[in-house]
């Protein structure tokens, strides 16, 4: 029992230990991440869906007229970011997420974001928590529209050498379809996507 | 700083520039959303009527509607006999045998216990066929109806000709012809016509066709169909031409639709009555301002003792009563452009009419009191509510 309590209370206090140790990064490092996984059609809002064809908000994976009409999908994305100051870094990420409706079409957006990353916890083992924001090119069948667009994510990885790592990441993306004058096409999509991340730094 | 400072001007052009285009889109997440699945192979046509329920045949097999729901009747599980109407309680097929042509009946419990070699040969359920003179090289092939209207003695029909894609309507070829119902249990039938027509061309009632461009190749009587934007007029027996009208420009702002008897040209939102080969006259002003689409069906309604005609137009049926009044409009749907056959007739208590869309049907009973129509008993099927066609069907 002493045992088990004393690897728990290792495994808690082990990210502070780490925060409190030398930082590995500098102002000026930089880091780049190659990204794949999946998405899952986490929400759809139509704030203009008539109340008799089903609900405004619908959630995957929801049920008749509750679903969100999208298949799980692919996401693959690059990003490159500088660190300002050993636990900040700024950057671009371009990605490519894709699913397919009912009909079997496939919808793509691709998001071309400002990327900002924390890593509070570094070295070897790092946890780095991200926010984006930016463009995002949606399209599907012949439709497409170029509008805003967010995300958040959080993930794990180890560098298995100085340089070279790899990671898992869970986040989240919102994607509003903003219309200033049209509202009646606009709608929000939300997307959780799980991702590996192949990571290399210098 | 500086890289900074022109990183973030540069962003703030994007965001600047986008944000003043805002209202530039197609709404791409709506579309996603009410995008539905491709359903149209599933419905192939609606046959008729047997005990006051639409039979439809559909996913191969045989199905009655009776206004609420679909019920599985029989399951045709021979491929080679194909059902082309429903009348007097039982369904018509037709088969190839041998490079013969031939024809029998069943009712559903009939089909239900098996339909062999025995069966279709009996002499009481074979059906005596009169195929147009010349014509059955041609129309071998035949291997069903999907669009018709049908009333005691008679039906109107386009034919497909391809078996092997007969569930996409974009590779079917279309036959002209209609079929006549006589004897008193009603197993002799003709089938009139049965030449073939492009796609480019209308087929309005049982009697006239529409061409759009010119085209030689397609023969009426021997008589090439070679002059563009032409209604030709088909005599009784659907194979010679009576006569010819100048349509006019064929830019689709003049629709031609007819009965058996009186064929109708639009002209600028006015509808107007062919009375020859060269004259009309004026029938119903502001009969329609925007009929521009060819998808629109356009179907003649059939009442007791006289004809009107209707036509399939945004979110309703609009139907336009034997006078010099505007026409009634039933409203069904938002969304006609996709309809693939379409259906009208009487069950014996109600005026049903039917439609087969891409993503499912609808169907509406059609009213009519002191020559005012109403529409009611609307069905129509919506795959976000009732899941996906084939579950429904089933």
């Amino acid at each position: 029992m002493k045992k088990t309590l004393r690897l728990l209370a290792a495994l808690l206090l082990l990210p502070t230990l780490l925060f409190a140790a030398e930082p590995y990064y500098g102002a000026g490092s930089q880091i780049f991440n190659i990204t794949a996984g999946v998405t899952v059609p986490f929400f759809y809002n139509n704030p203009n869906r008539a109340p008799e064809q089903g609900p405004e908000w619908t959630f995957w994976p929801g049920d008749g007229v509750s679903q969100t009409h999208r298949t799980v999908g692919g996401v693959g994305a690059i990003s490159y970011q500088v660190f300002l100051n050993p636990y900040i870094a700024l950057g671009g990420e371009l990605g490519f997420q894709f699913d397919f409706s009912r009909a079997g079409i496939v919808e793509t957006n691709v998001p071309i974001f400002v990327k900002a990353t924390a890593v509070p916890v570094q070295g070897k083992f790092e946890v780095p928590i991200s926010l984006g924001a930016g463009l995002l090119y949606a399209s599907y069948d012949g439709a497409s529209k170029l509008t805003f667009g967010c995300q958040l994510e959080v993930g794990m990885r180890y560098f298995i050498t100085d340089e070279w790592g790899v990671g898992i990441n869970v986040g989240l993306y919102v994607f509003p379809e903003i219309y200033a004058g049209e509202s009646s096409k606009m709608s929000t999509l939300s997307y959780l996507p799980a991702t590996l991340t192949v990571s290399y730094r210098h | 700083m500086k890289r900074i400072i022109k990183l973030a001007a540069l962003v703030a052009i994007i965001i600047t520039t986008v944000s003043c285009n805002l209202d530039s889109g197609q709404g791409v997440y709506q579309n996603v959303f009410n995008d539905t699945p491709q359903n149209f192979q599933k419905i192939i046509s609606v046959l008729g009527v047997i005990d006051d329920k639409l039979v439809v045949f559909a996913n191969y097999d045989l199905y009655s509607f009776d206004g609420e729901r679909m019920k599985k009747e029989s399951e045709i599980t021979a491929y080679n006999y194909v059902p082309f109407m429903a009348a007097d309680g039982h369904i018509y097929f037709s088969y190839v045998e041998n490079g013969v042509y031939g024809f029998f009946r069943a009712t559903f419990d009939e089909i239900n216990n098996g339909l062999d070699n025995d069966f279709i040969h009996n002499p009481e359920n074979q059906v005596n066929v009169t195929l147009p003179p010349g014509s059955e090289g041609d129309i071998v092939l035949f291997n069903g109806l999907y669009n018709f209207n049908i009333d005691e003695t008679q039906v109107t029909y386009t034919l497909s000709a391809d078996n092997e894609n007969l569930t996409d309507p974009n590779k079917k070829i279309m036959h002209y012809g209609y079929i006549t119902k006589s004897g008193v249990t009603g197993n002799t039938i003709t089938i009139h016509g049965g030449q073939e027509v492009p796609s480019s061309a209308t087929i309005i009632g049982r009697r006239a066709l529409r061409l759009y461009i010119e085209d030689s190749d397609i023969e009426i009587g021997h008589t090439p169909l070679k002059d563009a934007n032409r209604l030709y007029i088909l005599n009784e027996e659907g194979n010679n031409i009576d006569y010819q009208f100048n349509v006019g420009d064929a830019d689709y702002d003049n629709l031609v639709m007819g009965t058996d008897g009186e064929y109708f040209l639009t002209l600028e939102g006015d509808l107007y009555r062919i009375t020859g080969a060269s004259t009309y006259e004026l029938a119903v002003r502001d009969f329609a301002t925007d009929l521009i689409y060819r998808n629109n069906t356009l179907m003649p309604v059939y009442e007791t003792g006289k004809e009107s005609i209707g036509y399939l137009y945004e979110e309703g049926i609009y139907i336009n009563p034997h006078d010099d009044k505007a026409p009634r409009m039933i409203r069904v749907t938002d969304d006609n452009d996709l309809v693939t056959s379409a259906w009208i007739g009487d069950n014996g208590s109600n005026r049903y009419l039917m439609a087969t869309q891409e993503n499912g049907f609808w169907t509406v009973v059609i009213e009519e009191k002191d020559g005012n129509y109403s529409g009611t008993s609307i069905h129509q099927y919506d795959s976000e509510i009732d899941g996906a066609l084939s579950e429904y069907l089933n």
